[in-house]
Protein backbone atom coordinates (compact mmCIF):
# COMPACT_ATOMS: atom_id res chain seq x y z
CA UNK A 1 0.00 0.00 0.00
CA UNK A 2 2.79 2.57 0.62
CA UNK A 3 4.05 1.48 -2.62
CA UNK A 4 0.94 2.74 -4.06
CA UNK A 5 0.50 5.69 -2.40
CA UNK A 6 4.17 6.49 -3.26
CA UNK A 7 2.91 6.49 -6.75
CA UNK A 8 -0.06 8.72 -6.47
CA UNK A 9 0.89 10.70 -4.09
CA UNK A 10 3.11 13.40 -5.75
CA UNK A 11 3.07 16.32 -3.71
CA UNK A 12 6.15 17.66 -3.18
CA UNK A 13 7.35 19.53 -0.06
CA UNK A 14 9.89 22.27 -1.18
CA UNK A 15 7.66 24.85 -2.61
CA UNK A 16 5.97 24.75 0.69
CA UNK A 17 9.43 25.01 2.41
CA UNK A 18 10.12 28.15 0.42
CA UNK A 19 6.51 29.55 1.08
CA UNK A 20 7.24 29.29 4.74
CA UNK A 21 10.53 30.84 4.56
CA UNK A 22 9.44 33.85 3.18
CA UNK A 23 6.39 34.56 5.46
CA UNK A 24 8.62 34.05 8.15
CA UNK A 25 11.40 36.03 6.95
CA UNK A 26 9.80 38.74 5.99
CA UNK A 27 8.26 38.73 9.10
CA UNK A 28 11.50 39.04 11.00
CA UNK A 29 13.42 41.19 8.93
CA UNK A 30 10.50 43.84 9.51
CA UNK A 31 10.52 43.54 12.71
CA UNK A 32 13.68 43.57 13.44
CA UNK A 33 16.03 45.55 11.38
CA UNK A 34 13.75 48.31 9.43
CA UNK A 35 16.01 50.75 8.68
CA UNK A 36 17.10 52.59 11.72
CA UNK A 37 15.39 50.90 13.81
CA UNK A 38 17.82 48.68 14.54
CA UNK A 39 19.65 51.31 16.64
CA UNK A 40 16.87 52.11 18.32
CA UNK A 41 16.27 48.33 18.93
CA UNK A 42 20.20 48.10 20.06
CA UNK A 43 19.89 51.02 22.58
CA UNK A 44 16.24 49.92 23.95
CA UNK A 45 17.70 46.70 24.63
CA UNK A 46 20.80 47.56 26.19
CA UNK A 47 18.75 50.42 28.69
CA UNK A 48 16.25 47.00 29.65
CA UNK A 49 18.68 45.07 30.20
CA UNK A 50 20.33 47.96 32.81
CA UNK A 51 17.21 47.96 34.83
CA UNK A 52 16.75 44.55 34.79
CA UNK A 53 19.78 43.38 36.17
CA UNK A 54 19.66 45.58 39.32
CA UNK A 55 17.01 43.03 40.37
CA UNK A 56 17.24 39.64 38.65
CA UNK A 57 20.28 38.32 36.97
CA UNK A 58 18.94 37.49 33.41
CA UNK A 59 21.11 36.43 30.59
CA UNK A 60 21.60 38.61 27.50
CA UNK A 61 19.97 36.18 25.14
CA UNK A 62 16.70 36.07 27.02
CA UNK A 63 15.61 39.51 26.53
CA UNK A 64 13.73 39.85 23.09
CA UNK A 65 12.67 43.14 21.38
CA UNK A 66 10.52 43.46 18.74
CA UNK A 67 8.62 46.23 16.97
CA UNK A 68 6.15 45.55 14.40
CA UNK A 69 5.61 49.21 12.81
CA UNK A 70 1.52 49.09 11.23
CA UNK A 71 -0.18 51.75 10.02
CA UNK A 72 -2.95 51.97 12.88
CA UNK A 73 -0.43 50.89 15.85
CA UNK A 74 2.81 49.55 16.65
CA UNK A 75 3.41 47.49 18.42
CA UNK A 76 6.24 47.08 21.17
CA UNK A 77 7.14 43.57 22.31
CA UNK A 78 9.47 42.75 25.14
CA UNK A 79 9.87 39.11 25.87
CA UNK A 80 11.76 38.82 29.01
CA UNK A 81 12.47 34.75 30.46
CA UNK A 82 13.09 34.91 33.94
CA UNK A 83 14.78 32.30 34.97
CA UNK A 84 12.63 29.60 37.29
CA UNK A 85 11.67 30.19 40.75
CA UNK A 86 13.95 27.57 42.25
CA UNK A 87 16.97 29.08 40.40
CA UNK A 88 15.75 32.05 42.07
CA UNK A 89 15.58 30.94 45.15
CA UNK A 90 19.03 29.07 45.51
CA UNK A 91 20.06 32.42 44.69
CA UNK A 92 19.05 34.01 47.25
CA UNK A 93 20.29 31.77 49.95
CA UNK B 1 39.36 36.40 21.98
CA UNK B 2 40.79 40.15 19.93
CA UNK B 3 44.20 39.43 21.59
CA UNK B 4 44.28 35.61 20.48
CA UNK B 5 43.14 37.08 17.36
CA UNK B 6 46.11 39.86 16.31
CA UNK B 7 48.50 36.74 17.69
CA UNK B 8 47.30 33.80 15.10
CA UNK B 9 46.58 36.11 12.68
CA UNK B 10 50.71 37.13 12.45
CA UNK B 11 51.63 33.77 11.89
CA UNK B 12 48.86 32.06 10.33
CA UNK B 13 47.50 33.10 6.66
CA UNK B 14 44.24 31.93 7.63
CA UNK B 15 42.38 31.72 10.68
CA UNK B 16 39.31 29.66 10.96
CA UNK B 17 36.55 30.63 13.73
CA UNK B 18 34.11 27.78 13.62
CA UNK B 19 31.03 28.35 15.48
CA UNK B 20 28.01 26.51 16.96
CA UNK B 21 25.02 25.89 14.88
CA UNK B 22 22.74 28.06 15.67
CA UNK B 23 22.34 32.05 16.82
CA UNK B 24 23.40 31.68 20.17
CA UNK B 25 26.31 33.37 21.91
CA UNK B 26 28.63 30.67 20.77
CA UNK B 27 28.12 31.90 17.07
CA UNK B 28 28.44 36.01 17.70
CA UNK B 29 31.64 35.22 19.50
CA UNK B 30 33.05 33.72 16.52
CA UNK B 31 32.03 36.08 14.27
CA UNK B 32 32.36 39.11 16.37
CA UNK B 33 36.08 39.51 15.29
CA UNK B 34 35.89 38.22 11.73
CA UNK B 35 37.06 39.85 8.51
CA UNK B 36 35.40 37.64 6.08
CA UNK B 37 32.44 35.58 6.70
CA UNK B 38 31.21 31.17 5.46
CA UNK B 39 27.69 30.91 6.42
CA UNK B 40 27.73 27.10 6.29
CA UNK B 41 23.97 26.17 5.95
CA UNK B 42 21.19 23.11 4.98
CA UNK B 43 18.81 23.28 2.72
CA UNK B 44 15.85 23.65 5.77
CA UNK B 45 13.74 25.71 6.87
CA UNK B 46 15.24 26.21 10.78
CA UNK B 47 18.26 26.15 9.59
CA UNK B 48 17.97 28.74 6.30
CA UNK B 49 16.33 30.84 8.86
CA UNK B 50 19.04 31.18 10.96
CA UNK B 51 20.96 31.77 8.35
CA UNK B 52 19.17 34.94 7.51
CA UNK B 53 19.71 35.84 10.98
CA UNK B 54 23.50 35.22 11.52
CA UNK B 55 23.56 37.29 8.02
CA UNK B 56 21.55 40.42 9.81
CA UNK B 57 24.05 40.35 12.85
CA UNK B 58 27.14 39.95 11.00
CA UNK B 59 26.18 43.09 9.20
CA UNK B 60 25.39 45.09 12.55
CA UNK B 61 27.29 43.54 15.27
CA UNK B 62 30.67 42.39 14.34
CA UNK B 63 33.84 44.61 14.67
CA UNK B 64 33.83 45.16 11.05
CA UNK B 65 30.26 46.74 10.76
CA UNK B 66 30.88 48.63 14.07
CA UNK B 67 33.79 50.38 11.98
CA UNK B 68 31.22 51.18 8.39
CA UNK B 69 32.86 48.24 6.68
CA UNK B 70 31.08 45.66 4.56
CA UNK B 71 31.05 42.10 6.15
CA UNK B 72 32.02 39.57 2.97
CA UNK B 73 29.73 37.08 2.99
CA UNK B 74 29.73 33.54 1.49
CA UNK B 75 27.38 30.77 1.50
CA UNK B 76 28.13 27.21 1.47
CA UNK B 77 25.62 24.71 0.96
CA UNK B 78 25.74 21.08 2.57
CA UNK B 79 23.88 18.06 3.06
CA UNK B 80 22.69 18.61 -0.17
CA UNK B 81 20.75 16.06 -1.84
CA UNK B 82 20.38 16.43 -5.70
CA UNK B 83 17.90 13.95 -6.49
CA UNK B 84 15.25 14.78 -3.60
CA UNK B 85 15.98 18.53 -4.85
CA UNK B 86 15.02 17.43 -8.31
CA UNK B 87 11.97 15.65 -7.30
CA UNK B 88 10.80 18.75 -5.14
CA UNK B 89 11.69 17.26 -1.46
CA UNK B 90 14.51 19.83 -0.74
CA UNK B 91 14.99 23.05 -1.20
CA UNK B 92 16.37 23.94 -4.28
CA UNK B 93 20.06 25.89 -4.29
CA UNK B 94 18.09 28.52 -6.57
CA UNK B 95 15.74 29.14 -3.72
CA UNK B 96 18.35 29.38 -0.51
CA UNK B 97 20.15 31.62 -3.30
CA UNK B 98 17.06 33.63 -3.47
CA UNK B 99 16.42 33.80 0.20
CA UNK B 100 19.83 34.49 1.74
CA UNK B 101 21.28 36.52 -1.33
CA UNK B 102 24.90 36.26 -0.66
CA UNK B 103 27.23 34.79 -3.09
CA UNK B 104 27.72 30.66 -3.38
CA UNK B 105 30.91 29.02 -1.76
CA UNK B 106 30.10 26.30 -2.96
CA UNK B 107 27.16 22.86 -2.79
CA UNK B 108 28.76 19.89 -0.62
CA UNK B 109 26.25 16.87 -1.38
CA UNK B 110 24.71 14.62 1.65
CA UNK B 111 27.08 11.91 1.46
CA UNK B 112 27.36 8.70 4.56
CA UNK B 113 30.98 9.51 4.19
CA UNK B 114 30.77 12.62 6.39
CA UNK B 115 29.46 10.52 9.17
CA UNK B 116 32.43 7.94 8.79
CA UNK B 117 34.91 10.92 9.10
CA UNK B 118 33.24 12.20 11.96
CA UNK B 119 33.61 8.94 13.43
CA UNK B 120 36.70 8.81 13.03
CA UNK B 121 37.45 12.21 14.09
CA UNK B 122 38.95 13.47 11.25
CA UNK B 123 37.26 15.85 8.43
CA UNK B 124 35.94 14.03 5.44
CA UNK B 125 38.89 15.68 3.37
CA UNK B 126 41.31 13.34 5.40
CA UNK B 127 39.63 10.61 5.81
CA UNK B 128 37.66 10.00 2.71
CA UNK B 129 39.38 12.11 0.46
CA UNK B 130 37.90 10.71 -2.49
CA UNK B 131 34.34 11.23 -1.77
CA UNK B 132 32.07 13.53 -3.75
CA UNK B 133 31.52 15.47 -0.37
CA UNK B 134 35.61 15.61 0.13
CA UNK B 135 35.88 17.15 -3.42
CA UNK B 136 33.03 19.67 -2.87
CA UNK B 137 35.01 20.91 0.35
CA UNK B 138 38.35 21.31 -0.95
CA UNK B 139 36.99 23.67 -4.49
CA UNK B 140 35.27 25.47 -2.11
CA UNK B 141 38.15 26.02 -0.03
CA UNK B 142 40.13 27.35 -3.12
CA UNK B 143 37.18 29.60 -4.04
CA UNK B 144 37.82 30.87 -0.92
CA UNK B 145 41.53 31.68 -1.61
CA UNK B 146 40.20 33.27 -4.85
CA UNK B 147 40.52 30.71 -7.69
CA UNK B 148 38.22 30.76 -10.50
CA UNK B 149 36.61 27.28 -10.30
CA UNK B 150 33.12 26.63 -11.55
CA UNK B 151 30.14 25.60 -8.89
CA UNK B 152 28.67 22.47 -10.42
CA UNK B 153 26.32 20.75 -8.24
CA UNK B 154 27.12 17.21 -7.46
CA UNK B 155 25.00 14.30 -8.05
CA UNK B 156 26.04 10.58 -6.83
CA UNK B 157 26.87 8.27 -9.63
CA UNK B 158 23.68 5.90 -10.49
CA UNK B 159 23.32 2.28 -10.66
CA UNK B 160 20.66 0.82 -13.08
CA UNK B 161 18.49 0.01 -10.55
CA UNK B 162 18.82 3.63 -9.01
CA UNK B 163 17.82 4.37 -12.27
CA UNK B 164 15.11 1.95 -12.22
CA UNK B 165 13.49 3.35 -9.18
CA UNK B 166 13.88 7.26 -10.26
CA UNK B 167 11.31 6.59 -12.93
CA UNK B 168 9.05 4.58 -10.55
CA UNK B 169 9.09 7.50 -8.44
CA UNK B 170 8.61 10.19 -11.00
Amino acid sequence: MSFLSNLFNKRSSAPIARDRLQILLAHERMSVDGGNQDDLLAKLHREIMEVIKRHISVDQDKVQIKMDRGAQCSVLEIDVEVPGLTDRVAKKD
Amino acid sequence: MAKIIEQLREKFDWVICDSPAGIERGAQMAMHHADMAVIVTNPEVSSVRDSDRIIGMLDSTTEKARAGEKMPKHLLLTRYDPQRAASGDMLGTDDVLEILSIPLLGIVPESPDVLKASNLGAPVTIAEPNSAAAGAYMEAARRLMGEDIKITIPTERRGLLDWLFKWRAA
